[in-house]
């Protein structure tokens, strides 16, 4: 005969093991979307969080640098058309000739005086610092009221000269035949009225000390497409 | 003999298992719950970051559009300043162009005419009759515009070179040629100028 001493184990029934896989089930699923789904979720919303952080400092410094009064691109070409921001020697070379031909007297000869750079631009102080300006020798030949235009015409030209120092001297014929040979075929010389040479010392400006300002616009654009 | 069952009667099984599956039941829905209520959350949570996101942005470009950089702005007036400034600073030849030579007679040569300041014109002049040199520095003497006419050196000169001129010789109606000499009156000026903005 054989005695059973042991208890009998408290055994689950069926329906309780169905219950307990279903749990188990759910549970792993659960896991499963917490994994695919929502701390991905949380993670956007973090980094969501941060990009508004990054905006607000924008918004700081942007109201910090920037005023609400325009300047437009016109006003902005006729002040550097005035006083460009960097040497503008060619320019200044066509405006010469321009005002000749608006004067009808025409330049011979344009050097640059040496020395007259930077620094010395406070011979007038008024010019204020940064400003750089350049003197010109500048001669043109032409009749009286053609010289005298050329002086009006470069004090009121589009771009700001001053004309320091000056000369007008006479042109005898044998002179003007020596130094400039086809000066008589010139359309705007007559040969039956007097002869002039008019030597000019001019000076022209320009502002590097504004290049920046008026170029950063372009920055903060290029700055602003590439956080958006 | 009858067989006598010493085990003991079979327990119902009441153990822990009744109480385990409520719970565990119970624990299962309030997880669940949870994680819907934080997806909500959060949810929410982002709608309401996307916006403020949109808003800021909308923001930003509103006073970027609105108005330039100040240091631009700022610049461009210091250098219309600066501008002014040296306009101020030059002199405009032409009123006094005007009158030193509007005055001149026609027949006046000009040997030469310089500024070399600012402030003083200098000229050299062949008059042809001395009547004229004094009217025309009284002329000058009249204008406002030119402060100082100081007479530097006035003479008259007679031309190395002589010309012929046919001149009627004789009561005969003859004609003879005469060589004379050119002479000029030399006038040479300092002139001051008047500045006036108010500096001289």
């Amino acid at each position: 005969m054989q005695i059973k001493l042991n208890g009998s184990k408290p055994s689950l029934s069926q329906g309780q093991i169905i219950f307990i896989s279903a749990i188990a089930l759910v549970v792993v699923l659960n896991v499963a979307a917490l994994f695919l789904y929502l701390l991905p979720e949380l993670d956007s919303l973090k980094q969501a969080k941060q990009g508004v952080e990054g905006q607000k400092q924008t918004l700081e410094s942007v109201r910090n640098d920037y005023t609400d009064e325009k300047i437009t691109d016109e006003q902005l070409e006729k002040l550097t058309n005035r006083v460009p921001v960097v040497r503008d020697d060619s320019n200044n070379l066509i405006f010469f000739y321009d005002v000749g031909q608006l004067s009808e007297a025409p330049p011979t000869l344009i050097t640059q005086s040496s020395g007259a750079e930077e620094g010395q631009s406070a011979e007038t102080d008024a010019a204020g610092s940064g400003t750089v300006t350049t003197s010109f020798e500048v001669t043109v030949v032409g009749h009286l009221p053609n010289l005298l235009s050329y002086i009006d015409n470069l004090h009121h030209y589009e771009r700001l000269y001053t004309l320091q120092k000056w000369s007008l001297t006479e042109l005898t014929k044998e002179a003007a035949n020596q130094e400039y040979p086809d000066l008589y075929s010139h359309p705007f010389i007559k040969k039956d009225k007097p002869l002039l040479t008019l030597r000019m010392s001019i000076q022209a400006y320009y502002f590097p000390q504004f290049k920046d300002a008026f170029n950063k616009q372009e920055l903060e654009k290029g700055n602003a497409e590439q956080t958006a | 003999m009858k067989s006598i069952n010493l085990l003991p009667a079979k327990q119902k099984s009441v153990s822990k298992n009744p109480k385990l599956m409520p719970l565990l039941l119970i624990i299962t829905l309030i997880a669940l719950a949870a994680q819907f209520y934080y997806v909500m959350t959060w949810s929410a949570e982002k709608d309401g970051v996307g916006r403020e996101s949109l808003q800021l942005n909308e923001e930003i470009n509103a006073i970027r559009s609105n108005g330039d950089l100040k240091v631009k702005v700022e610049g461009y007036k210091q250098a219309e300043q600066s501008i002014a400034q040296l306009e101020e600073a030059r002199t405009e030849w032409k009123p006094y162009l005007g009158a030193i030579i509007g005055n001149l007679p026609a027949t006046t040569k000009i040997v030469s005419i310089s500024a070399d300041d600012q402030h003083k014109i200098k000229m050299e002049l062949d008059f042809k009759a001395y009547g004229e040199v004094v009217d025309y520095m009284k002329k000058l003497e009249k204008d406002s515009k030119l402060q100082d006419v100081a007479l530097t050196s006035f003479y008259k000169k007679v031309d190395e070179q002589t010309t012929a001129e046919i001149v009627p010789s004789g009561t005969d109606g003859g004609k003879a040629i005469q060589t004379t000499r050119k002479s000029v009156y030399k006038l040479m000026l300092d002139i001051m100028l008047t500045n006036d903005k108010g500096a001289e």
